[in-house]
């Protein structure tokens, strides 16, 4: 398993194909976990109000009720787990999900495996290990992760809106012939400094983009570059950008 | 290849498999067969993408699809009763011959501490006082003794389930904690063992000194083979988590915390059955304590006797098979 500059993941599939899984960091799970825990608070309580309403104990006895709180307890996350991919409503609701570290889907003895240790994760006051576990850990991993080897990634449907867009900005800027052949990694990395531009602002960019460029500038020899200051240092990027996303083709 | 007719060739195909993933289940099985041949396909646009250096987008757009095929590919394992029986039969007393040092050990601990103490409050009974709050002592007594209320009136069966209800709630919990504990360096797993081994032999002693010892014992024996071997196991399966961590055998602690997680999985999976029976037997018959206490030392025992024997013999390869 491989890991880029940023948090994501590269794995390998038994067929030798090479993916990317994007782990979801602390805030979002913290957010599931929530969500999670206010889900079984409202089942344990409705079992409760349901069991009462009905009399339950005088038909069945309470060991019922009992084994259901048990279940809800240790299970909740397990049955979720296994029965929607890998999702419990909290993380559903966030769009991340529950992999093994290969990519796979979850399986039963990992994911029972994971939500055991859980106790442990969130047993100490104010959560300390699970927060400093999975702030350290590469893949944000929680000691149950670490154990029955799974990973907690976005799925796809929640990162792709933002990622997919086209980019209307790069029509503004002049195309720019790269110096020389690009590799691939430089390509991605120019192509997603151009997506991320509006992001940034104009004055930060050109800070992110003046050491690179200027080593650009510099290969180009004299008789490629464009005049030092004609063109600022994002401009140079984008323009480079604008080229290899298709448009100016 | 230029990027725009990449796009033009493929989009169509790509759109198509989005369909099926993001169908629900009947799309899904009306493409059954189409579907490992095209997700195929579709990773091998994503090494085409990337070894032309294509747009990010398009690049992560076909890692979707390739992570999503992935997950709906081998997703669906069906469940079949024969996993569980080659569990019990198998994958379980196997496991436990395997790890038969730990266990051992562990057992050690929990054993000699109960005997430890109980021998100590034998001795001195007034230790007992030391150890647990005088109300909890007369609690345990009034439970034990003969003349007491409960031994008078036995309770139906609706008293037996709710108890049966409570003992799954109360010591199935405990043999998670007791796991989940271990994975903090066997401090968890270590504590609750000693604690529950050390108890047990201070509650012994104390029901022996006020001479209560037939109705503890015949109460105790039927379900404690399986209830105190299952906490025993758990906690084993816990140390193992944290022993992995320190002693990584040359791997990675990653990968060492993982291999560890796989050996105690069927540990666990096995106590947590265990201690269903263990609560069935401990709600249903310990209890009947107007039955003959000879025929149920008789049946603790043999119960003693068929566990560690299905420990030691279920699940053997056969000889020839050896070879």
């Amino acid at each position: 398993m491989d890991c880029g500059a940023d948090s994501s993941l590269a794995v390998q599939t038994p067929e030798g194909i090479e993916f990317i899984l994007y782990p979801a960091g602390l805030p979002i799970r913290m957010c599931a976990a929530v969500i999670d825990s206010c889900v079984q608070w409202i089942i344990i309580i409705t079992l409760f109000v349901v069991s009462y309403l009905l009399d339950f104990e005088s038909i069945f006895g309470t060991w019922i009720l009992l084994i259901m709180i048990f279940l809800v307890d240790w299970f909740y996350h397990v049955t979720c787990e296994l029965c929607w991919r890998g999702q419990s409503p909290g993380k559903k609701i966030l769009g991340i999900r529950v992999v093994r570290g290969d990519g796979s889907p979850v399986n039963p003895g990992s994911s029972f495996l994971r939500n055991l240790l859980r106790f442990a994760d969130t047993f100490l006051f104010l959560y300390i290990i699970v927060l400093l576990c999975i702030s350290v850990s590469r893949g944000f991993r929680r000691l149950g992760d670490w154990a029955a080897d799974t990973l907690v990634v976005y799925t796809s449907q929640a990162q792709a809106p933002v990622r997919r867009s086209a980019m209307p900005w790069l029509q503004a800027v002049e195309l720019v012939n790269p110096p020389r052949r690009l590799s691939y990694e430089e390509k991605q990395a120019i192509l997603m400094f151009a997506r991320r531009y509006p992001l940034l602002g104009k004055e930060r960019a050109d800070e992110i983009a003046h050491d690179y460029t200027e080593i650009l500038r510099g290969e180009g020899g004299i008789e490629n570059a464009p005049l030092p200051q004609e063109q600022d240092d994002s401009g140079y990027l984008l323009g480079i950008a604008r080229g290899l996303s298709g448009d100016g083709l | 290849m230029t990027q725009q007719n990449f796009i033009e060739r493929r989009s169509g195909f790509w759109n198509e498999f989005e369909k099926v993933i993001n169908g629900n289940k009947k799309i899904v099985k009306s493409r059954a067969a189409w579907f490992p041949p095209a997700w195929r396909e579709i990773t091998q646009d994503l090494n085409t993408a990337r070894s032309h250096a294509f747009d990010p987008s398009i690049i992560e757009r076909l890692n979707r699809l390739v992570l999503e095929g992935n997950q709906l590919l081998y997703g669906q394992r069906s469940w079949s009763i024969k996993i569980i029986i080659d569990f019990i039969t198998k994958t379980f007393p196997r496991a436990i011959r395997s790890q038969w040092r730990g266990l051992g050990a562990a057992s050690l601990i929990f054993w000699g501490l109960a005997l430890f103490f109980g021998f100590l409050c034998v001795r001195f009974p007034a230790a007992v006082y030391e150890f647990i709050p005088e109300s909890q002592a007369v609690q345990m007594e009034e439970m034990y003794n003969p003349e007491s209320y409960h031994f008078l009136h036995p309770r139906d069966v609706g008293g037996d389930a709710d108890m049966f209800g409570y003992y799954i709630y109360n010591n199935v919990a405990i043999a998670f904690r007791t796991f989940a504990g271990g994975i903090l360096a066997g401090f968890g797993s270590l504590l609750i063992l000693c604690f529950n081994g050390a108890f047990m032999g201070v509650i012994a002693a104390h029901i022996i000194n006020q001479g209560f010892s037939e109705p503890f014992f015949s109460f105790v024996i039927g379900h404690g083979s399986f209830e105190l071997t299952a906490i025993v196991l758990s906690a084993q399966a816990g140390l193992l988590l944290g022993y992995s961590f320190f002693v990584t055998k040359g791997r990675s602690r990653a990968a060492s915390i993982r291999a560890a997680g796989k050996t105690a999985l069927p540990l666990i999976t096995g106590s947590t059955i265990m201690l269903v029976i263990a609560a069935v037997i401990e709600a249903f018959w310990s209890s009947r304590h107007q039955t003959p206490s000879n025929i149920r030392f008789i049946a603790g025992g043999a119960g003693w006797i068929l566990l560690y024997s299905y420990f030691i013999f279920a699940g053997r390869e056969k000889k020839e098979k050896k070879r």
